[in-house]
């Protein structure tokens, strides 16, 4: 009787089911299969054990990989939602006109697809005629090799991944700030908060739950950082990490192990141990959000 | 404690006038209540006082010092809002002690002065919690408490017990009289609702359209109001208000006919009544208006229902003219009748014009 009146509601729910048992489930779990076996697709796959795990771990490209990731990141993440807020702050303080059309100006980076993104920024990085060197040359400083200076790839990929993130947070933010009663901004006012204080005492914490949000999802964005350096340094699945791997991340070491070495389960192994460490960030975001909210 | 002084202040949002030429003129330690309908202004009066609004024009003094390019935090002004304003994040004493952190007040000075306070409020208990573990009548005296603790000239309050339930509102209201007892602060008081006005305030602002209608005590403008406008706002039930045509009038006489679209006349002591008036609009309270026999001075109404209350009993009826009337029976029962008479205690009866101004007898 009970199952007869939620027929339907299966049969609603059967089309994503079996989508996502296709394209999802299968690969995930093949994939778990498979990261515990040699497996180049041509050959039968061998049962190794933990082999495939301890060859990604004991990698030098590894190492590389995750020191340039734990940099990136912790530049990219506090940056970006800093450069993000600020945005926010200054569209909210315009209205008509003005609001919409500094909200679509900051946006367009979103939209604009990551080659086109990357293509951009190849030019405004370029040496001698890049955008980025004429303005340098104008104050008498040198140019700069931004994508082939080991000292300075990784901080051109920053500043282009804060240029194409912010406006996403930024429009986030702009609907959490919609949200914050006037009133708690007077209240403070007349508590004698300046302005600087108003944002630190009143907007931020009511932020809170949206700033949860967009760290977390910056974060578990930011670990998968794949597309922009890849273009950025033209890479291909047998070259890739620009010079001397100063811009090698590990979604990038993982697709050159799968597609370019052609050894796909010690591929999968390195994507179980990406995910990992997501699930394991993602649950420490969370157990702080816990700790931090008052009872 | 200190003295405020509104001199021809308007304010206008565009083109959209709010306020028009106020001035008014408030006296240290006295408790005035604005009143009047959804947007009259009451409450922009409110901001512009505390520096929340500009004014367009006009000036304010607080204790005889012009404040209009004072920052609303230096005024000496406090203000309970309407929707409290309470930071959510914050705990009570934070709420309570935001603005001497912001004025850089060491600790322990907060952390007494924020205790003093809550001792007058019985916040005591209550300190550690956060806005969202409260009451609507605790946030209300937090709210409160955060004003008390700024030690202001002037305590500005926006409509501060609407959001609570009819009986906590008679709580808080005694509970503010008893604070203003105890503060003996200059306080203004911003509500729509005309019973709290007239039990609060020592003296009630009537506003209207931006324009202020009367400014004096709260029986002074039952008694004697200026207008029709005020006549009807201030009261509950309103005053009844009948058409009249004058028949003649003498140097202290008048004499009224078609009251309330009825062939009955009434003659009135009035002392030097304009001749060129020829309609009038007269004004009887409830309570003056009496159910009697039929005679020639006595109105006849039909009593549609009647709102038994207990100890007193409202009658609500039209007269002949189809103008609404409400009679006060002090008898607890009504008997039922539809067809009734009622005659007016001369006393009790005001005269308006057709533009609503009262038409006030000759004193000398």
């Amino acid at each position: 009787m009970n199952a007869r009146r939620h027929l339907p509601h299966y049969a609603m729910v059967l089309p994503f089911a079996l989508l996502f048992a296709a394209f999802f489930l299968y690969p995930i779990i093949s994939g778990f299969y498979y990261s515990f076996h040699d497996w180049n697709a041509a050959t039968e796959a061998r049962f190794i054990g933990l082999a495939n795990y301890e060859a990604v771990l004991k990698s030098r490209d590894f190492a590389r990989a995750m020191t340039n990731l734990g940099i990136y990141i912790a530049i990219t993440v506090p940056l970006g939602i800093a450069v993000a807020l600020a945005l926010a702050l200054l569209v909210d303080s315009f209205t008509g006109f003005w609001a919409n059309f500094f909200r679509s100006a900051f946006f367009l980076p979103v939209v604009l697809p990551a080659f086109l993104a990357a293509t951009i920024w190849r030019w405004m990085y370029a040496p001698n005629f890049g955008l980025v060197n004429m303005v340098l040359g104008w104050f008498g400083m040198p140019s700069v090799n931004f994508l082939n200076d080991t000292g300075t790839m990784l901080y051109a990929l920053i500043a282009v991944d804060v240029w194409v993130s912010a406006g996403f947070n930024m429009v986030i933010l702009l609907a959490g700030l919609k949200n914050i009663p006037q009133d708690l901004y007077e209240a403070a006012r007349l508590d004698g908060a300046s302005r600087l204080q108003q944002v630190r005492y009143v907007t931020i914490p009511m932020l809170a739950p949206i700033l949860f949000f967009v760290v977390t999802y910056g974060f578990i964005s930011a670990l998968q950082v794949f597309d922009v350096p890849w273009l950025l340094t033209g890479s291909s699945f047998t070259a890739y990490g620009g010079r001397r791997n100063a811009l090698l991340f590990p979604v990038m070491d993982m697709m050159g192990r799968a597609f370019g070495a052609v050894r796909f389960g010690e591929a999968t192994a390195y994507g179980f141990i990406l995910t990992f460490v997501i699930i394991l960030f993602t649950a420490v975001m969370f157990g702080l959000r816990a700790w931090r909210t008052p009872k | 404690m200190a003295e405020l002084e509104i001199k021809s202040v308007s304010k206008s949002f565009g083109s959209v006038g709010v306020l028009s030429d106020i001035n008014l003129k408030i006296a240290s330690g006295e408790f005035v209540v604005f009143v009047g309908p959804s947007g009259c202004g009451k409450s922009t009066l409110l901001r512009t006082i505390t520096g929340l609004e500009t004014e367009t024009a006009g000036d304010i003094f607080i204790d005889g010092k012009r404040v209009n390019d004072v920052d609303p935090a230096k005024r000496g002004t406090a203000m309970v809002f309407q929707s409290y304003a309470l930071y959510p994040h914050m705990t009570v004493a934070e709420n309570m002690g935001f603005g001497l952190k912001m004025a850089g007040e060491p600790k322990a000075i907060i952390r007494d002065k924020v205790g003093q306070a809550a001792a007058i409020l019985r916040l005591e208990k209550l300190l550690e919690r956060r806005p969202g573990q409260l009451s609507g009548g605790q946030k209300q005296r937090v709210a409160i408490g955060r004003a008390i603790v700024r030690n202001p000239k002037v305590f500005l309050f926006d409509e501060p017990l609407s959001n609570l339930d009819a009986e906590l509102r008679v709580q808080m209201r005694a509970e503010l009289i008893d604070l203003h007892r105890r503060l003996n602060a200059t306080m203004i008081y911003v509500t729509h609702d005309q019973v709290e006005a007239m039990t609060l305030a020592d003296r009630i602002v009537v506003l209207n359209g931006g324009i202020v209608q009367q400014f004096g005590r709260p029986l002074d403008l039952y008694d004697d109001p200026d207008n029709r406008f005020v006549a009807g706002f201030i009261g509950s039930p309103k005053m009844n208000f009948l058409d009249a045509v004058v028949l003649e009038s003498g140097p202290d006489h008048v004499t009224l006919g078609k009251i309330g679209g009825s062939d009955r006349s009434l003659r009135l002591p009035f002392r030097s009544f304009d001749p060129s008036i020829k309609q009038v609009v007269l004004g009887i309270r409830p309570e003056h208006a009496r159910l009697g026999e039929s005679g020639a001075d006595s109105v006849p109404v039909i009593i549609n229902f009647a709102e038994e209350l207990g100890d007193v009993t409202y009658l609500h009826g039209k007269t002949p003219g189809g103008s609404p009337m409400i009679i006060r029976s002090d008898k607890g029962r009504f008997g039922g009748q539809t067809d009734c008479h009622v005659a007016f205690d001369p006393g009790g009866i005001r005269l308006f014009d057709n533009d609503g101004r009262r038409l006030r007898a000759d004193r000398n």
